[in-house]
């Protein structure tokens, strides 16, 4: 009894502290910032070096035209701000302005409270270069609750000079069976494509059906045989050798990069298949050994067949729902998207803006690489799929992924396969739904 | 006679033959331990498609820029404010450490105490749970204090020997100090301070030495705390400063850089060590096993 | 006299007591509590009373599997490494001219702990036909897959483990050096050989450091997150999926905090009746020359 009862005190007691921990930095928004007042705003982003220096270089743009507001900039590199941001979160001690995942506008919102609501600040950031479609990705439950920077479409990008040494042309490749032609002309242990994740048997049953794997609500639209012909592709792909095995890419890829993959890097694995935002690396590294990469058109399962290519908002930027300073992190989140000297200085440091004013000032001002402009094409003329945002969300991601690779491994039959997949990911979404 | 000096003679061709085995089979598993590094000091000149393609730890060229580059950082500061701030959390951890964990170990290996069993079960329990789960609630803690985007967090548990692996060390190695020292000392009058200072801390020496160097690599390599506690870059140490131009999660990585910083910053870890590790030698000159 | 003698002792306990109380109960009781809820970071916590548990025991397989690795890992990486650590501790404790430089270049893995370029190196040794396939088709063997496979895997990862072997040596080393040279001229004078010497003089003088070295390499091991966060990310098909990367996972990337308390308090538990076991058979082979047991 005694026990009982002090067990009972104590857990009260730290449920207490706990909540305080929860609640305890969260002031009422009084929006203190007039316009006479100097205030500091906190800025974070992660990144490498010169997105480092292209923001803090518009940052400092941004304090010179407004002398009232100085912001502090919080960046780092990727490595640890899943962490880093959890804990934030958890102590309500987020950065004013933040740049965010897609999987976190997902993990932190699922009620739409996370962030701050933008359209209260309608009349700071302008919102008319970006479509409605764009706009809806960061909206939950009618509030605008993030905007996305730049926007990526899942790419799959050829090394030119390989292909051109075995004879074949990549502008003819248009389906999936041209990648099987070019396989036979291919030597043993090259291969024209990496088929490695399961984006790509995404976009084939995207292709097939029309349909997203996952829909907005969070419904898994294919049958667990669906799933399994899916997995049968990637399977007909291995033994056509266009694509090197599970097995194989275990081995030689591991954990890494796509790009920075020996095998790639030295022309073996000639296509890879990655979101139009990663592509720079790709090109990056060819550039490098000498040769040349190109994004043919999406291949699919007929050449006049549906592109069915996935697509979603890369970087996103948020205002937390604590700040005190709103009217000053959605005028700096103003001058990075819409002010000319804001967008130049930023450059394509964060994908080319989906914002379509910004794009045009920077395409104007030449700001736009090759890689940049051949990924907004293709993402032009790809007819895309909107992929749901509980698609990547890491619960869901590890309950496709999984069974994937067991069936790559042989582990698991592809209708065994296809039956887990689609058992879990719907587990896994329903978790996240009761969260 | 000569047949002395034949021996004599002997017994020196064996001596030269046992420290010449010795050598080649230090140097060669030296060679298997350090190849890994040499490939890293290799690839730091190299571009990426060189580092992921060649297995050959020789450049192509030698061109110091990823260096340069490197030092100068893609952030408003250089590597040496991120070095000075390292120093700053490293070396009160250090001495801290020290400290406390040597008092601490003191009170656990030589005093009886009603509930001593319990408390050092209690000390080491603490190692058992993984940091991932008490992370969060130690930031709140921190936050409540204010002490957020300071090197407080970073340094306080040092303060209070909160540093079990160091404690139980010291534990056994005064474990292994017979106690009649000690009883000499309280003879001649010693209190059990005096004891500590005058009689134990010198027989302690390389023991004391091993903690320190612990305490300040392991603090050096520190990544996720400093990354949580502080926000502000200029008071980033350089174990985020070495990753700040790690972008994976868009593939962008220049490694070469990245390996120039990891190897650079080695190097203070390095020299301590070859410097303290001169504390395991001396002493070895009156005696220890021989040739 | 005598009760002088135990507050003595608690006296100098004091400021790990303050510590005890002010930085490690709150934290640790709060992820007790935590374990008990379904807290996400974002919410709430709610109390679920012993829900977390009963999933991890009869409906989460992957938690055991992970416990498993764990102790494969463990059993992997140990013994080897605590073996080389002393026998090469053993050797650079001998009086040879550089021998400082020998000691420097063994600790240096060491000191690169988990640095980003771990990642690098290990694809470069490891990969299909990386350093070591390479040798191995150079003495006339076909390659490995060494990622692909479960048991391969493992042994990849556990060999970081067993090169950094450093801190044991060196603590190994500061044992020897503490070793009364009395004791050898002695044995010496006898005439005992040097393998003698080594077992039955070294050895035994050094059980409280081995028995050290053991306990934390152990407590180290079962906790191991780096290698497979790094080399692996836990495949193929969850073969090197330890514990602590699961918690790990779950914490920071599904943000059930409270399901990741309750495996870190299984956990807890495991090694803490591991470490008990360890100390209960200390007293057979331990010796303290201070003359108490442990």
């Amino acid at each position: 009894m005694k026990v009982k009862h002090i067990v009972q005190t104590a857990s009260v007691l730290l449920a207490s502290t706990l909540l305080l921990g929860a609640c305890g930095q969260k002031k009422a928004s009084s929006t203190k910032d007039g316009d006479d007042e100097k205030v500091t705003i906190r800025f974070s982003w992660w990144g490498a070096d010169d997105r480092h220096k292209a923001t803090n270089a518009a940052v400092k743009q941004f304090e010179k035209e407004n002398p009232n507001i100085a912001v502090k900039t919080e960046y780092a590199g990727w490595d640890g701000q899943v962490e880093k941001m959890a804990t934030q979160m958890a102590g309500g001690t987020e950065s004013d302005l933040m740049q965010i995942t897609y999987d976190w506008y997902q993990t932190y919102n699922a009620d739409g409270t996370g962030f701050a609501d933008l359209n209260a600040y309608k009349d700071i950031v302008d919102l008319s270069g970006y479509s409605q479609s764009m706009l809806a990705e960061g909206t939950t439950k009618d509030k605008l609750l993030a905007i996305p920077y730049s926007n990526s479409t899942h790419a799959y990008g050829v090394n030119q000079t390989v292909y051109a040494k075995y004879g074949v042309d990549v502008s003819k490749l248009k389906t999936w069976n041209d990648y099987k032609d070019a396989a036979k002309k291919f030597p043993e242990g090259s291969y024209p494509l990496m088929i490695t994740s399961f984006n790509e048997i995404t976009d084939y049953l995207g292709q097939k059906y029309g349909k997203s794997f996952i829909d907005a609500s969070g419904k898994v639209s294919f049958t667990a045989s669906q799933v399994a012909e899916g997995l049968k592709w990637w399977q007909s792909m291995v033994d056509a050798k266009v694509t090197p095995s599970m097995k194989e890419v275990m081995e030689n890829v591991g954990t890494a990069d796509g790009s920075s993959v020996k095998e790639v890097v030295n022309g073996q694995y000639a296509g890879f298949a990655a979101w139009s935002g990663n592509m720079a690396a790709f090109n990056q590294v060819l550039k490098d050994g000498g040769m040349k990469m190109t994004i043919p058109s999406m291949p699919r399962i007929k050449a006049d067949g549906r592109a069915g290519s996935m697509q979603k908002p890369t970087m996103l930027f948020a205002i937390s729902k604590d700040t005190k300073h709103a009217k000053a992190a959605a005028k700096l989140l103003n001058f990075l998207l819409n002010d000319p000297k804001g967008v130049k200085t930023l450059g394509v440091t964060r994908g080319l803006p989906a914002n379509t004013n910004a794009a045009k000032i920077l395409e104007k001002n030449g700001q736009v690489d090759d890689v940049t402009k051949m990924a907004a094409e293709y993402q032009q003329t790809t007819k895309g799929i909107n992929q749901s945002p509980y698609y990547e969300m890491s619960q869901v991601l590890e309950a496709y992924d999984a069974p994937m690779k067991a069936y790559g491994l042989g582990q698991l039959s592809a209708d065994e396969a296809g039956k887990k997949i689609v058992t879990d990911v719907k587990d896994a979404i329903k978790q996240i739904k009761n969260q | 006679m000569q047949q002395a000096t034949a021996m004599n003679n002997q017994i020196k061709w064996r001596r030269r033959l046992n420290s010449g085995v010795r050598y080649v089979l230090l140097t060669a598993v030296a060679l298997i331990m350090l190849y890994p590094i040499l490939w890293l000091f290799g690839a730091s000149f190299k571009s990426n498609a060189e580092i992921f393609s060649s297995i050959s730890f020789w450049p192509k060229s030698f061109d110091f820029t990823p260096y340069v580059k490197g030092w100068r950082t893609g952030t408003e500061f250089t590597f040496t404010t991120y070095f000075i701030n390292t120093f700053k959390i490293v070396i009160p951890k250090v001495v801290f450490t020290v400290v406390s964990c040597t008092l601490t170990a003191y009170g656990f290996a030589r005093f009886d105490f009603p509930g001593k069993k319990i408390l050092f079960g209690l000390m080491l329990s603490t190692l058992f749970l993984p940091a991932v789960v008490t992370r969060i609630p130690l930031y709140l803690f921190w936050r409540n204090f204010g002490m957020l985007d300071s090197y407080v967090p970073l340094i306080a548990n040092t303060v209070f020997a909160a540093e079990p692996f160091f404690v139980f060390m010291l534990v056994q190695f005064l474990r292994s100090v017979p106690r009649d020292y000690d009883e000499a000392a309280t003879i001649d009058g010693c209190n059990s301070f005096q004891i500590l200072i005058k009689i134990l801390l010198p027989i302690l020496k390389p023991s004391l030495v091993s903690v320190a160097l612990f305490q300040f690599i392991w603090s050096i390599n520190d990544f996720l705390s400093p990354l949580i506690y502080i926000s502000s870059v200029q008071k980033y140490p350089i174990a985020i400063a070495l990753k700040m131009a790690i972008d994976t999660s868009s593939g962008v990585v220049a490694w070469n850089q990245v390996i120039a910083m990891s190897l650079i910053s080695l190097l203070p870890s390095i020299i301590l060590f070859f410097t303290t590790s001169k504390q395991f030698v001396e002493g070895m000159a009156t005696g220890g096993i021989k040739g | 006299m005598k009760k002088i003698q135990k507050y003595q002792g608690l006296l100098y306990l004091t400021p790990w007591l303050i510590g005890l109380l002010v930085f490690t109960i709150y934290p640790f009781v709060s992820s007790l509590y935590l374990s008990f809820t379904d807290y996400n970071l974002l919410n709430r916590p709610h109390f679920v009373g012993f829900a977390n548990y009963t999933k991890l025991f009869t409906q989460d397989p992957e938690f055991m599997n992970s416990l498993w690795k764990t102790l494969e890992y463990t059993l992997l990486t140990v013994p080897p490494q605590l073996l080389f650590a002393l026998f090469i501790a053993f050797i650079l404790n001998f009086k040879l001219k550089g021998i400082n430089l020998y000691r420097t270049a063994y600790y240096i893995p060491s000191i690169l702990g988990g640095n980003v370029a771990i990642a690098v190196l290990w694809r470069f040794l490891f990969s299909g036909d990386g350093l070591i396939n390479q040798i191995i088709t150079l003495f006339g063997g076909s390659p490995i897959g060494w990622l692909s496979n479960g048991f391969t895997a493992m042994i990849v990862i556990s060999v970081l483990r067993i090169w950094q072997f450093g801190s044991a040596m060196v603590i190994f080393l500061a044992a020897l050096k503490e070793i009364p040279v009395e004791l050898y001229e002695a044995a010496q004078v006898d005439g005992a050989k040097k393998w003698t010497i080594f077992f039955k003089i070294t050895v035994p003088l050094i059980t409280p450091t081995i028995f050290f070295n053991l306990v934390m390499q152990m407590v180290n091991a079962l906790q191991e997150f780096n290698a497979p966060y790094l080399i692996t990310a836990g495949g193929p098909a969850k073969a090197t999926n330890l514990t602590s990367l699961l918690i790990y996972n779950n914490a920071f990337k599904f943000f059930r905090m409270g399901y990741a308390s309750a495996m870190s308090w299984i956990l807890f538990l495991i090694i803490m009746v591991l470490t008990i076991m360890m100390f209960r058979t200390s007293n057979k082979w331990v010796y303290y020359s201070d003359g108490g047991n442990a």
